[in-house]
């Protein structure tokens, strides 16, 4: 069989996410609470470096 | 005195040519040849994709910044390379053809001592009927240009839906061996992030067309994390932001025929599809750019010197064997040419010796095979390394010791934006080490210690920062070699 014949549906076959945590409401406004993504962007830009200079690059 | 001539100004040939204009004296020549006269910083043309940036937030001329800098430039594309020069001269040469610098269509033939493959990918939009924004019915965000397109054509169809018309949007990779699924990641949740913000989320039904079997696979086969103490795979994470969002993914698929108004793709199971559209962005695969290589005989030997999809090889291990025997060892070290100890591809312009998610072909045959990721960090990475050898082995003499830098053994950051706006905007930042998984030394391929990846607002923060820390470094301003690859 080739693509060629192979008819084309018109369903799509979306990837079931019904099995995914959905994050909690607390989870959602952590993400967006300017001070403690602060200390967040300073831990990953600190972890950053710690690689860079153990990296040599 | 030595001539050093580099192929390609993008992340990879700009990176070598600033290290080694900086690591040898003026007596030496570095030259750089592209066929581009601007830079541009990619990771932000998602920004630019959707109306947040524009063009020339992300891209520069680089005339000004080789003349300041004593680094020669052509405005040309490289054509073919003599690797054992010719008749006239034994030394390797390159024919450039240009492209500017009131020269387009002028050949002429450069001379170097070492030689950097840094051309990157080649946008191969026609390997599926109807992709891309010149010839086919798709947007981009592959070039500025290309992201300035898209961002108009998704405010038009914004526009439509404000009207009351609901759209379609898919956002994916347009051909079954794609690679960056990460770009086509972010503009997809960039995409979302702007519909919700004009209000319009619930007229839109977005997908996300992926090559990928799983999501999080981003074309290395997934990630495990560290996440608050706990293990989680890429997978479950980004299946989560997927659900949030209400973005529906279908996977494993191969777009075959693009028109205006519908996608035809085929996935895993060999089920062919058809999904209707308004609005799609979808991503080429990539391949080498066109150059021959010749001996100095004058016999064509670019199948010696480049494998058949077009990128160099490398110092690795390209033995066809079957995906499930494959080896970190088997990544190049060093990113010196075959046969010529003189020449090195880095970034794009490498031959990954495989893939690293697995590649599967469908019940007709059809192969559904990410490509490994070499741009950002690594290539970065690669150009530093490189052009410390070639430093040595001008310095030093041709017996100095080769630098290493195996993405087997790398550490890369990648900061995934998932939405552009200072308090309200967001990215996935992670952390993957290696990037390329080594199992014989971690049971999960990689180090659990490093790898991590985390979404939130600072994340946004942190894609911005290093929007303008990048730019600094390429435009070579004041310490600029002090800012890490």
């Amino acid at each position: 069989m080739t693509e060629q014949n192979v008819p084309a549906t018109a369903v799509q076959p979306v990837f079931d996410l019904s099995g995914a945590p959905m994050p909690n409401v607390r989870t959602l406004q952590a993400r967006y609470n300017p001070f403690s993504q602060f200390f967040k962007l300073v831990g990953f830009m600190l972890n950053i470096m710690k690689l860079v200079i153990r990296s040599g690059h | 005195m030595a001539d050093v001539v580099i192929l390609g100004a993008g992340i990879a040939g700009h990176t070598a040519a600033l290290h080694l204009r900086r690591m040898l004296g003026r007596n030496h020549t570095v030259t750089v040849v592209s066929p581009n006269a601007n830079w541009n910083w990619i990771p932000s043309n998602i920004w630019v994709g959707v109306g947040r940036m524009a063009k020339e937030q992300v891209v520069f001329p680089l005339a000004p910044i080789y003349r300041r800098k004593g680094i020669q430039h052509r405005q040309a594309k490289a054509v073919a390379i003599y690797p054992e020069g010719d008749a006239d001269d034994s030394r390797g040469a390159v024919e450039v053809e240009y492209t500017g610098q009131n020269k387009v269509g002028q050949t002429e033939k450069i001379r170097y001592d070492y030689l950097i493959n840094a051309t990157g990918p080649k946008l191969k939009f026609e390997a599926t009927e109807g992709l891309g924004p010149d010839a086919g019915n798709t947007v981009s965000v592959c070039t500025a240009d290309h992201a300035r397109e898209a961002a108009e054509k998704l405010a038009a169809s914004i526009a439509k839906m404000k009207d009351g018309q609901p759209q379609t949007l898919v956002v994916g990779t347009g051909h079954g061996t794609c690679t960056c699924e990460g770009a086509a990641f972010e503009y997809t949740f960039n995409v979302d992030h702007e519909l919700r913000a004009a209000g319009v989320r619930d007229k839109a039904t977005l997908y996300y067309l992926t090559n990928e079997a799983a999501l999080g696979d981003f074309g290395v086969g997934g990630m495990t994390f560290n996440q608050n103490g706990f293990e989680t795979s890429s997978e479950l994470w980004t299946s989560s932001l997927f659900r949030e969002r209400e973005v529906k993914p279908i996977l494993g698929t191969h777009p075959h025929k693009i028109t205006a108004d519908a996608i035809t793709y085929e996935t895993l199971d060999g089920e062919m599809h058809e999904l209707p559209y308004d609005f799609a962005m979808l991503l080429p695969p990539f391949g080498g750019h066109p150059i021959k290589a010749f001996n100095g005989a004058g016999e064509d030997i670019t199948d010696k010197v480049f494998a058949p999809s077009g990128f160099m090889k490398v110092d690795a291990d390209y033995t066809a064997k079957p995906y499930e025997e494959w080896s970190a060892a088997d990544w190049p070290q060093t990113y010196q040419s075959v046969g010529y100890d003189n020449i090195w591809a880095i970034g794009i312009a490498f031959a990954p010796p495989h893939q690293i998610s697995k590649p599967r072909k469908t019940p007709n045959g059809t192969m559904i095979a990410p490509a490994p990721p070499r741009t950002g960090m690594p290539s970065g990475i690669m150009a530093k390394v490189v052009a410390g050898t070639i430093a040595d082995r001008i310095k030093v003499g041709p017996k100095a010791h080769a630098h290493h830098a195996s993405m087997t053994e790398m550490t890369a950051v990648c900061v995934a934006s998932a939405g552009n706006g200072l308090f309200d905007g967001s990215a996935a930042a992670m952390v993957m080490s290696p990037v390329v998984p080594d199992f014989n030394k971690y049971p999960a391929g990689r180090d659990m210690k490093e790898t991590r990846g985390e979404i939130g607002l600072f994340g946004h923060w942190t894609k911005y920062i290093l929007h303008f820390l990048f730019i600094y470094k390429a435009k070579a301003l004041p310490g600029w070699s002090l800012i890490p690859e």
